[in-house]
């Protein structure tokens, strides 16, 4: 429902898919339209679970998660990810500030690490050199 | 000794014989070895029969003598036979014994002898008797038991304890033939073995059961299983028992039955006792069912175990921890279960079945009574195996009765008990009626005149001497055939004289108008009661008394009870008195109370008038000898010498009392006094001195009030009349009254007049009283002039408040007023008030619009001057009490709050400082929660925006994505902002606001807060709202606080205890009618017993660099919501529960 959400208005030609994971739907909207304004096509996930239930994870050229989501987390996402060979790269979000976070992140295999807010250009810089890789 | 032996001797023996043969065949003494003898004691002669010789081995012909017999004992028995001798002849009684003879050739045998004494006339002592020889007997013992000697050890220490243990036991080879039974069968059965050998056992077991036997025996076989089977045994007098049949077979190694081995018990009495408990549980079962009382059998288990657990955890006054926590008691009672109930409580409690009744006892025990309940309980705990005592309980559909309870514990360790419920409402609705009724009459009594007649019944005297004459004796049947006769003897009987209650009730105006008429003006026509009341005079009887109605001069119809007696000496049997009490009201009070009638005639009776009639004649020949003497001024004359008044006393002669009068004095006063000296205590001399005074006065009668006394000795308070005779000084006639209870509400009231003006002076509140009479006059002037609207008056004419406060004059003031208004004396005060109204004459208009509204009572805090311009805080009172001269007397009270107030909003300070220090402190925790709330929209803002500007910088800018994109933006700030102001409630000591909301609501909202700190934690936390949304009215910052408090408490709990599982359960629900509940349960280790009961002080924590302040205040905003909050360890996930209730809002709220 959200991805459908996602598809007004769009006039930008299509680009990479990206998927954006947030269980909290302002943030997840707010990323998405960010992401589009740089040129690339996303859909928005509200768990880890509905993004991997989608059935369509092959299609995605990368993967912007929230980290603290109820059920699944981006990290334990992006481990799933890794043990089902599907190399994705994975940017990962997070509004905490718990010390040892990043480096949790990071050696999951995250791309990119962002603490919210966080600056556009930042994240569209991880964008496009998750998407070199 | 000659053989031929005198004829007593001779005789003797001859019946010696006689008596073996009788025993046994004469021919049978030679075979069976049994020999007779005689012996003369007194001549020492002996005769033998000759099997006797034989034994003793001798010649037949021998002379017999005592030597001869003595011979032949054996020498270690002769010591034996000598001494059974000796003393059979000094007892002169029969003897029998055992003894050996040593025959001459050494042989041994062995006799039996048994001997009759015999006195004959010359009191000579004689024995005859028998001896046997039992050697042949003896010697087979012997040998029998030689040769029992040579069975086994242990085969004969068997037989032994077979026949020694109090159980039959037998053994029978496997076709049931019985080989063995011992002795105690034998001792039982009274049989012998050849009797029951084989199967004729079963000879001796009842016929009704042998079958169930043998089938049970045919069973074991088959089934190999031990079966127990019960029969009746015949005993050797004829009577059964019931015997518990114990078979155990023994097999060989193919394991078939090759022998039975079984015991046979007694179990009669166990039998009968099971008998007569089943009877007896019946009987009670039927008991518990049919009475008519409502029983519960209770079980106690789980609310004694709370108890006791509350008792571990240091709750020492139980009392004051459920009046603190009063979910305890319904704690309690849910834990405290219906275990049975009878068919009466059925009927009162149920809706027609009884599993409906076997739930928790806290169904039956409304809002109410729960005190009661407490009250059982606590008298539980104070070691109480009994308790009664009345309250209110409910049925299942919810209606309420009165009911006496008695609980009892049926076991010492309390942990069953019975409940018996009687259904009081009618009972206590009977009583209520009683004591309503009872009011009423004492009322009607008190107020109640007794019209007092005297008639001059000659005429009629006549006509009954002359019906006498005639042979009458039964008027009833005279008046049959002569129904003119009622009528005729009313006309007869005239009223001679009348009292003033008379002529009230007649209606005259004076008793001209009655005296001199017939009775038959007042009474019915051929009046029935008339008739009756004739008809007892007829029979000689003293006095009648009945109902009837009365037709008044004015022509009411009243219903009357009047009493008629002969009054006067026997000389003059033509006067009667006629006492006739108006008892219309009573009657009208009747039909409203007719069930209470019975109770009323018995209080009637018992509060009737006594009277006494008196003969003055002595009183005339000491007032004529006092004055003799020189007397003149008799109230002087007693008052220096008041024997004489006793003198008096003794003077007036008790000619004769009604019954009152027994029940008012007691018995015997009718035969005891003859004077009225002894019904008058020293105390109340003064009181007759009054009376003899106004007599010599020549006033017609004279009332006072006095203590009198009865036969007992006791007094009591009477109201004492006398009247004088005008026409016979010589005769009175005294009424007593028993004015006890009146006296007593007197004095009462009396009493409670003088706590009143005593409260007045004295009370630590400021009281005036002010005459409102020129106020009065104002306002009647203004409605006169049309006004209405008092207010808009006022308005208009500002000079009226003025006015008003100078028509109000303080007359009268108490001491404390005074000292709080800072007078120097009372005279300062008095007059208007203008000088205390400056800081408040609000206060005053606003009394003054009450009073015009016609209000009683009139009440606001204001601010009052006193005398020295000090401004007080005051809570004014007025009042205008209707009852005291219509509305011209005003009170005003005036409370002193300025200490209260001063020290109020220095306790509304401290708590309020604590209050904020515990929040900031919970926010300091909540820190990383919040940010992490507000972060979240601030980095959809500013993605947004970046987003936007993106939009914006293309060559062609989308304006519809940035329009959308900026919508998102603004929602964003707005939801950050709503959490701001949020936090920002929660952060400010701002005064609350109640608002009508519900607690699922709260709940969620209180949910956000903690979002952040239960992820970071790992707790799960669920919230179950309750299925209906109950509103209350609350402050929802409180409230959150409240939840919120309770959640991290929670969180933190599990955090500190490393729990593996962290959960949270936040459950609302109905908790009653009037009340929400909420409970906050989670997974975590639970509260130590010892801290329950301290958890809600203030300072208590048992957190490293915890307040102890934050369920203080949990507490504190509960309570001031009018609710309770509590906690125990009955999570259901093993950890603490808290929980609080919260009153309902109601619909009109």
């Amino acid at each position: 429902m959200c991805a459908a959400n996602l598809g007004k208005g769009r006039r930008v030609p299509a680009g990479p898919l990206i998927s954006i994971i947030d269980d909290d739907d302002s943030m997840r909207n707010a990323v998405a339209a960010l992401v589009r304004s740089a040129g690339y096509e996303a859909r928005g996930f509200a768990s880890a679970e509905e993004f991997l239930a989608s059935g369509e994870v092959q299609s995605f050229a990368c993967v912007i998660t929230d980290i603290h989501m109820q059920g699944m987390s981006g990290i334990e996402l992006k481990q799933h990810l890794t043990a089902s060979q599907n190399t994705v790269p994975v940017i990962m979000i997070t509004a905490r500030h718990d010390p040892d976070l990043e480096g949790k992140a990071r050696a999951s295999g995250a791309a990119c690490f962002l603490r919210k807010p966080f600056d556009a250009d930042l994240l569209i810089g991880c964008v496009e050199s998750a998407l070199k890789t | 000794m000659s053989p031929t032996t005198s004829p007593t001797a001779k005789d003797a023996l001859r019946r010696s014989h006689a008596d073996l043969a009788e025993a046994r065949p004469s021919e049978a003494q030679a075979p069976s070895r049994t020999g007779s003898f005689c012996w003369n004691v007194s001549s020492g002669q002996i005769v033998w029969a000759e099997e006797t010789f034989h034994i003793f081995g001798y010649e037949p012909a021998t002379d017999v003598t005592t030597e001869m017999m003595l011979a032949r004992v054996h020498p270690d028995d002769l010591a034996v036979v000598q001494r059974a001798i000796d003393r059979a002849a000094t007892h002169k009684e029969a003897f029998e014994l055992e003894h050996r003879l040593q025959m001459p050739d050494g042989s041994v045998k062995h006799l039996h002898v048994v001997a009759h004494a015999l006195v004959g006339e010359q009191q000579n002592l004689q024995f005859a008797g028998t001896v046997m020889d039992v050697t042949a007997h003896t010697e087979t013992q012997q040998s029998l038991s030689g040769s029992e000697a040579s069975l086994a050890k242990a085969e004969r220490e068997m037989r032994l304890t077979l026949d020694s243990i109090p159980t039959i036991t037998w053994r029978g080879a496997s076709n049931g033939y019985v080989q063995y039974l011992n002795k105690r069968w034998f001792d039982y059965t009274g049989t012998t073995p050849e009797q029951v050998r084989g199967w004729r056992w079963k000879l001796c077991i009842h016929p009704d059961d042998l079958e169930h036997l043998v089938d049970v025996g045919t069973k074991y076989v088959a089934s190999g299983k031990p079966i127990d089977a019960e029969a009746r045994l015949r005993r050797f007098d004829g009577e059964y028992r019931w015997f518990l049949f114990r078979p155990a077979p023994a097999r060989d190694e193919a394991g078939n039955i090759v022998e039975w081995y079984g015991t046979i018990t007694d179990i009669e009495d166990r039998k009968r006792a099971e008998a007569a408990l089943r009877q007896s549980e019946t009987r009670y079962q039927n008991l518990f069912q049919a009475m008519a009382v409502s029983f519960f059998e209770v079980d106690y288990t789980s609310s004694g175990q709370i108890l006791r657990e509350l008792r571990d955890a240091g709750v020492e006054d139980f009392r004051r921890y459920f009046k603190e926590n009063p979910y305890f008691v319904r704690e309690i009672m849910q834990a405290t279960r219906v275990v049975d109930v009878n068919d009466q409580t059925v009927a009162l409690f149920g809706r027609g079945r009884k599993e409906e009744l076997l739930t928790s006892v806290e169904a039956f025990w409304p809002e109410e009574s729960i005190e009661d309940y407490v009250e059982a309980v606590l008298a539980s705990l104070e070691g109480n195996q009994e308790f009664s005592y009345e309250t209110r309980m409910r049925r299942l559909d919810g209606t309420v009765f009165d009911a006496h309870l008695t609980l009892r514990y049926a076991s010492e360790d309390k942990t069953r008990g019975f409940a018996g419920v009687i259904d009081i409402t009618a009972r206590k609705q009977a009583s209520l009626a009683l004591e309503r009724s009872e009011q009423r009459y004492r009322h009607l009594f008190n107020h109640m005149p007794v019209a007092l007649w005297q008639l001059n019944a000659s005429r009629v005297v006549q006509k009954f001497k002359q019906l006498r004459s005639e042979g009458v004796t039964d008027l009833d049947a005279y008046i049959d055939a002569h129904p003119g006769l009622v009528q005729r003897c009313m006309e007869m009987l005239v009223i001679e004289e009348a009292n003033q209650h008379t002529v009230q009730m007649l209606g005259g105006r004076d008793k001209s108008k009655i005296v001199g008429t017939s009775i038959a003006r007042y009474f019915p026509e051929n009046s029935p009661t008339f008739r009756r009341s004739m008809v007892s005079r007829y029979r000689g009887d003293p006095n009648y008394g009945a109902e009837t109605k009365l037709t008044t001069l004015d022509g009411r119809v009243i219903d009357v009870l009047y009493t008629a007696s002969r009054v006067g000496p026997m000389a003059e049997p033509g006067m009667s008195l006629l006492g006739v009490i108006d008892i219309t009201e009573r009657k009208r009070a009747e039909e409203a109370l007719r069930r209470s009638e019975k109770r009323y005639e018995n209080l009637f009776q018992a509060m009737a008038v006594s009277f006494l009639e008196l003969d003055f004649s002595c009183v005339g020949d000491l007032v004529h000898s006092l004055r003799a003497s020189g007397v003149t001024d008799f109230g002087q004359h007693f008052k220096e010498h008041p024997e004489t008044i006793r003198q008096f006393m003794r003077a007036a002669r008790v000619v004769d009392v009604n019954e009152q009068t027994v029940a008012l004095f007691g018995a015997g006063a009718r035969e005891m006094r003859n004077n009225v000296e002894p019904f008058w205590p020293e105390e109340s001399l003064e009181g007759y001195a009054g009376a003899i005074l106004s007599s010599l006065e020549g006033k017609r009668s004279y009332s006072v009030e006095v203590p009198l006394r009865r036969v007992d000795g006791s007094l009591f308070d009477a109201q004492f009349t006398v009247w004088y005779s005008q026409d016979d000084p010589k005769s009175g006639l005294a009424a007593v009254i028993d004015i006890s209870e009146r006296k007593q509400a007197f004095l009462a009231l009396e009493r409670s007049e003088q706590r009143y003006r005593l409260l007045f002076r004295s009370m630590p509140v400021a009281l005036w009283q002010l005459d409102a009479r020129r106020l009065v006059a104002l306002f009647k002037d203004l409605r006169a002039r049309g006004v209405k609207d008092l207010s808009a008056y006022i308005d208009d004419h500002p000079e009226f408040l003025s006015d008003a406060i100078g028509a109000l004059v303080v007359e009268e003031i108490n001491d404390y007023t005074v000292k709080l208004f800072d007078a120097r004396d009372r005279n300062e005060l008095l007059g208007p008030t203008h000088w205390t109204w400056a800081r408040s004459p609000d206060t005053f208009r606003r009394a003054m619009e009450s009073r015009w509204r016609g209000e009683e009572f009139y009440q606001e805090v204001t601010k009052l001057v006193t005398r020295d311009g000090r401004v007080i805080d005051a809570l004014f009172t007025t009042a205008r009490p209707q009852t005291i001269d219509g509305l011209t007397v005003s009170l005003v009270g005036v409370i002193d709050l300025s200490e209260l107030t001063r020290a109020q909003a220095e306790l509304q300070q401290v708590r309020a400082d604590f209050a904020h220090a515990a929040r900031i402190s919970m926010l300091g925790e909540l820190t990383a929660s919040i940010a992490h709330e507000v972060n979240q929209p601030l980095a959809a803002i500013a993605a947004g925006g970046e987003a936007s500007l993106r939009w914006l910088a293309r060559p062609t800018p989308d304006i519809g994505e940035v329009r959308e994109l900026t919508k998102r933006v603004v929602a964003d700030a707005r939801r950050a902002s709503e959490i701001v102001a949020r936090i920002r409630g929660m952060a400010t000591g701002r005064v609350p606001q109640q608002t009508l909301l519900s607690l699922d609501d709260v709940v969620r909202e209180a949910l956000v807060f903690l979002r952040h700190e239960v992820e970071s934690r790992g707790v799960a936390v669920s919230h179950i709202p309750g299925l209906r949304t109950e509103r209350i009215a609350a402050d929802r910052t409180q409230l959150q606080q409240v939840i919120v408090n309770l959640a991290v408490n929670a969180v933190q709990a599990m955090a500190l205890a490393g729990s593996a599982n962290r959960n949270i359960i936040i459950n609302t629900a109905a908790y009653d009618s009037a009340t929400v509940r909420c409970s906050v349960e989670d997974s975590g280790p639970g509260i130590e017993p010892q801290h329950i009961t301290r958890l809600f002080d203030s300072f208590f924590t048992t957190k490293d660099g915890g307040m102890g302040m934050g369920l203080r205040i949990c507490r504190s905003v509960i309570e001031a919501h009018g609710g309770r909050i509590a906690v125990d360890n009955e999570s259901r996930f093993g950890g603490a529960r808290f929980f609080f209730t919260l009153p309902i809002a109601n619909a009109t709220n």
